[in-house]
């Protein structure tokens, strides 16, 4: 229990340290940004509009610092984004609210999948260590982990939904009007083959890697010999004594792995225009829309920290160790 | 006597890409029924290649490069995998040093006593429970301690729980390599005590290998003195530690403090032992050795010759040369 | 030790270094090597690998091939000097928070934890979004900035477990500063681990800028495999059938990537004996 508090704890740490860094960075630039933003869309915006902008990001205001740190803490926890300059008039939330369940569909899905592919290729590999299979997958897992995911995507693209289109090349779902039940679902399932197996494909690697590195490591253990004194199945070993230890520290080592994979299903989304929060991200940027950037930011990060608590829940439940206390 | 374990020209070591280490060199030996060995000699001087040689138990890079090893008449060498399997713990069993983490640490203890059992012989789950206790019972842990899990359990009953999974089976042979090395002094006699114990209860033999000399001289039949991969003396305990004939089995004898008797200085044996990655000519021990004889000792290595019934040795001083 | 010797006979990175080798020897010669000016726009746009350009030309007709040799030089720059920055402030703060524990500890493993938790590329986008004199520099700035937080972090427990050897307790026993501590005693036996951190900074540096060139965040008129990527893009290459153009800078950074990869694995392999090829 005091492992969970633990974690709680730092979990609102990092959200802490996340929205201030949405509040200081535009403060900190020489020449603020956000007036320039304001001032490309002065004639777009009602003055209101302009007045909770130059609030949100600091300018023409004699409150200080402070107050106004005080003031945008205040917003956040009430869920006040502000308003989309590019998407004007709707609010930042709104926005951001139908771009979520895409990005939470596909990225969800497909980093399960890799991970689990991942982890058991990696276990696969690392028993087998000396046959062909693995000297085969181990210098591809490199590779793959190596490439950019936005070219991955590219090249995927092309291959698949250009040159043999068998997929369709972008979008969420198929834009002809009246789609409804069975045949939408399969219309955003099949939208969704491309940029799933890209995100699959490229955080696979990542994953295999870091479990066989685990699963060496473990195999080099006393009591993984002791299993095999004892005439164990080598199935059971493999599964119950090795993997079973191997993949912990794939659990603690969740945070950066997440990172990448996150990255990676962000830029996948724009090379496939899928409407997701990384396409949302990239326009955003786009059009210099600085409250739907920050907005963004601050809802990738909490993603990212629900996932990782998640993977501190499963570790606590598979290692007994952390379970009573001690780390 | 019935011979159960047979080991002849035994050569095992660790293979590496760029290098080979000999840690085992044309070993031989046999070990009766019931018969308690004791195996002895500094780290690094072969004797758990040795124990992990005999039941084919050497993880990469560790390997037999060759020899024979025939356990009541079945040779260890040329049994396929599968058999080996099934004769492992039901034939012998092995409980290794207490300072390693022998126990797998998400599994509670219940399940690896179950599943060191279960895929030997079929039995229910009421039967696996009544063993499991049974077993702790006989190792003097309380069953309470059956769904600990085993960061819960202090070192030395770790290492009892291990010892009553080696005796899951009744196997015929247990081979303990330091048991009791990383346990307090006073755990260390009991366990060892009640090692003995169970031998004389249920019969089984045992190899235990150690590096403290004096631990095995009270309780084991017969030890055996490794030096550089080699056994370079073996007899009965109480003729080996009466009459030590190797000057490097008399060197280890008196670098620890004698159990009974006057409390003497201590003189340990000065230099260190060969390298096994390369080949040695003459005796291993030649240049530690305070006996040595120039000119035969560096040219030739002794072979192991029985001098007195019993009493083997391999040393030029008592091969007439 | 005979580390350096070992690792050039490991076959990864042997493999590691000859292609790191060559990105090299491109970088260095690229105006020799390269058929024409990067920069010049003397050409028909937009035309297919023919013997005169054999990866095309751009929509502003210049010779994607010489663009790509220069290209190389960006790239490796920035891979290297942000892996080494990176590596600088995962040092610094390894040794500091592993060597002095306390509250020192907690307070910079707290913010090295931080650091590792919020996703690298959405900051990495959100400060460049903000930073609005774009160029080499922001970049390096922005992804050392990002990527040091995992070294740090494996450093630190290289640093503890250091710290409970027997010299180094001598040494505070003696009285020895804590800086000659630190210097002499502690961080040549991490030298190792050090270097394999710098390779794994900088195939996050080259994959993070090509992320970030790729998505405009960059200086678009510098010439490198991100930007070259940038304008493939925006040019629809790929649609008009120059696949080339995108293909090849794409694969020559995942080439770099892997290249720093395959070291670092390698650096990780020797020594950790239990990586070690068996």
């Amino acid at each position: 229990m005091k492992y969970i508090l633990k974690r709680v704890i730092f979990f609102l740490i990092t959200l802490w340290a996340a929205l201030t860094i949405n509040f200081i960075l535009p403060r900190m630039m020489p020449g603020n940004p956000a007036e320039v933003m304001i001032a490309k869309f002065q004639g777009r915006l009602n003055p209101q509009a302009i007045s909770a902008l130059e609030i949100a990001f600091g300018i023409n205001t004699h409150e200080s610092m402070l107050a106004q740190y005080w003031d945008y803490l205040g917003r956040m926890a009430t869920g006040n984004f502000g308003i989309s300059v590019s998407f004007y008039p709707t609010a930042v939330a709104q926005v951001l609210a139908q771009a979520v369940p895409w990005t939470l569909g596909l990225a969800g899905i497909s980093t399960v999948i890799a991970f689990i592919l991942g982890t058991l290729l990696g276990i696969r590999v690392s028993w087998k260590r000396n046959s062909a299979s693995s000297s085969f997958a181990v210098p591809i897992a490199f590779f793959l982990n190596s490439m950019p995911y936005f070219w991955f995507a590219l090249i995927v693209e092309y291959v698949f939904a250009f040159v043999f289109g068998w997929f369709p090349l972008g979008g969420a779902y198929s834009s002809s009007s009246g789609l409804s039940g069975l045949a939408l679902v399969w219309s955003v399932l099949y939208h969704a083959i491309l940029p799933a197996a890209t995100i699959i494909i490229t955080a696979m690697g990542g994953w295999m890697l870091t479990m066989r590195n685990n699963m060496i490591s473990v195999l080099s253990d006393d009591y993984i010999t002791f299993a095999f004194a004892q005439g164990l199945p080598e199935k059971e070993i493999e599964m119950n004594y090795a993997a079973r230890n191997a993949i912990l520290p794939s659990f603690t080592g969740f945070a950066m792995a997440i990172g990448f994979v996150i990255s990676g299903v962000l830029l996948t989304e724009i090379v496939f225009s899928y409407p997701g929060v990384g396409y949302l991200l990239y326009q955003a940027v786009l059009n210099i829309d600085y409250p739907l950037m920050q907005a963004i930011f601050l809802f990738i990060t909490v993603a990212v920290l629900v996932a990782n608590f998640i993977a501190d829940i499963v570790y606590v439940f598979l290692d007994p160790r952390a379970r009573s206390g001690g780390e | 006597m019935d011979a159960l374990l047979k080991v002849k020209d035994l050569n095992a070591g660790y293979e590496f890409t760029n290098f080979k280490t000999w840690a085992v060199r044309n070993v031989s030996f046999e070990l009766n029924k019931g018969e308690f060995l004791g195996i002895a000699g500094e780290s690094g001087c072969g004797k758990s290649t040795l124990a992990f040689g005999v039941i084919r138990l050497l993880m990469p890079p560790g390997k037999i490069f060759s020899g024979s090893i025939e356990f009541n008449d079945i040779d260890l060498m040329k049994i396929d995998d599968e058999s080996l399997r099934k004769m492992r713990w039901k034939e012998f069993s092995m409980v290794f040093q207490a300072s390693m983490n022998v126990l797998n640490p998400v599994l509670k203890v219940r399940t690896q006593i179950y599943n060191s059992i279960k895929y030997h012989v079929n039995m229910t789950e009421s039967e696996l429970e009544k063993r499991a206790k049974e077993l702790l019972n006989l190792v003097n842990v309380s069953s309470k301690y059956l769904d600990a899990y085993p960061h819960q359990l202090s070192g030395g009953m770790k290492q009892r729980v291990v010892i009553a999974m080696a005796l899951a089976l009744n196997p015929k042979l247990v081979i303990m390599d330091e048991p009791t090395t990383a346990l307090d002094v006073v755990v260390q006699r009991r366990i060892l005590q009640e090692i003995d114990e169970l031998r004389r209860q249920l019969g089984f033999a045992i190899i235990f290998i150690t590096h403290d000399l004096s631990l095995l001289v009270e309780i084991s039949d017969s030890l055996a003195i490794m030096y550089a991969g080699q056994i370079i003396e073996k007899a009965p305990s109480e003729k080996l530690y009466a009459k030590p004939l190797h000057p490097y089995t008399y060197g280890l004898m008196h670098s620890f403090p004698p159990l009974v008797g006057k409390r003497q200085k201590l003189h340990g044996i000065a230099g260190r032992p060969p390298d096994l990655s390369s080949d040695i000519k003459g005796c291993p021990f030649y240049p530690r050795c305070e006996k040595r004889i120039n000119g035969v000792c560096d040219i030739e290595n002794p072979k192991l010759v029985e001098i007195e019934s019993e009493h083997f040795v391999a040393c030029h001083l008592y091969d007439g040369k | 030790m005979n580390y350096v010797k070992l690792f050039f006979k490991n076959r990864k990175s042997a493999i590691g270094v000859i292609i790191f080798l060559s990105f090299v020897v491109i970088a260095i010669f690229a105006p020799w090597i390269a058929p024409y000016s990067p920069n010049s726009m003397a050409f028909t746009p937009l035309q297919g690998p023919s013997w005169k350009h054999w990866l095309g030309t751009t929509a502003v007709g210049q010779d994607i091939l010489s663009q790509v040799i220069w290209g190389t030089r960006l790239s490796l720059m920035v891979g290297l000097i942000t892996g080494g920055i990176a590596t600088a402030i995962s040092v610094i703060m390894g040794l500091t928070s592993g060597y002095l524990g306390g509250i020192t500890d907690d307070i910079l493993m707290t913010i090295t934890n931080i650091f590792l938790v919020i996703p690298g590329l959405p900051l990495i986008i959100i400060i460049s979004a903000f930073i609005v004199v774009k160029g080499v520099w922001t970049i390096i700035f922005v992804i050392s900035l990002t990527g040091w937080a995992w070294g740090a972090r494996t450093l630190r427990s290289q640093v503890l477990t250091l710290k409970n050897r027997d010299y180094v307790k001598a040494s505070v026993v003696t009285g020895e500063s804590s800086a000659h501590i630190i210097f002499s005693d502690i961080f040549p036996n991490m030298l190792s681990l050090v270097v394999a951190n710098f390779f794994g900074a900088a195939v996050y540096a080259v994959l993070s800028e090509a992320g970030l060139e790729f998505l405009g965040l960059g200086d678009s008129s510098a010439i490198s495999w991100g930007t070259i990527l940038y304008w493939a893009q925006n040019n629809q290459a790929l649609l008009f059938g120059l696949w080339e153009w995108a293909a090849v800078p794409g694969l020559l950074i995942a080439l770099l990537g892997m290249s720093f990869a395959l070291m670092n694995f390698a650096v990780d392999e020797l020594t950790n004996p239990r990586l070690r090829k068996r």
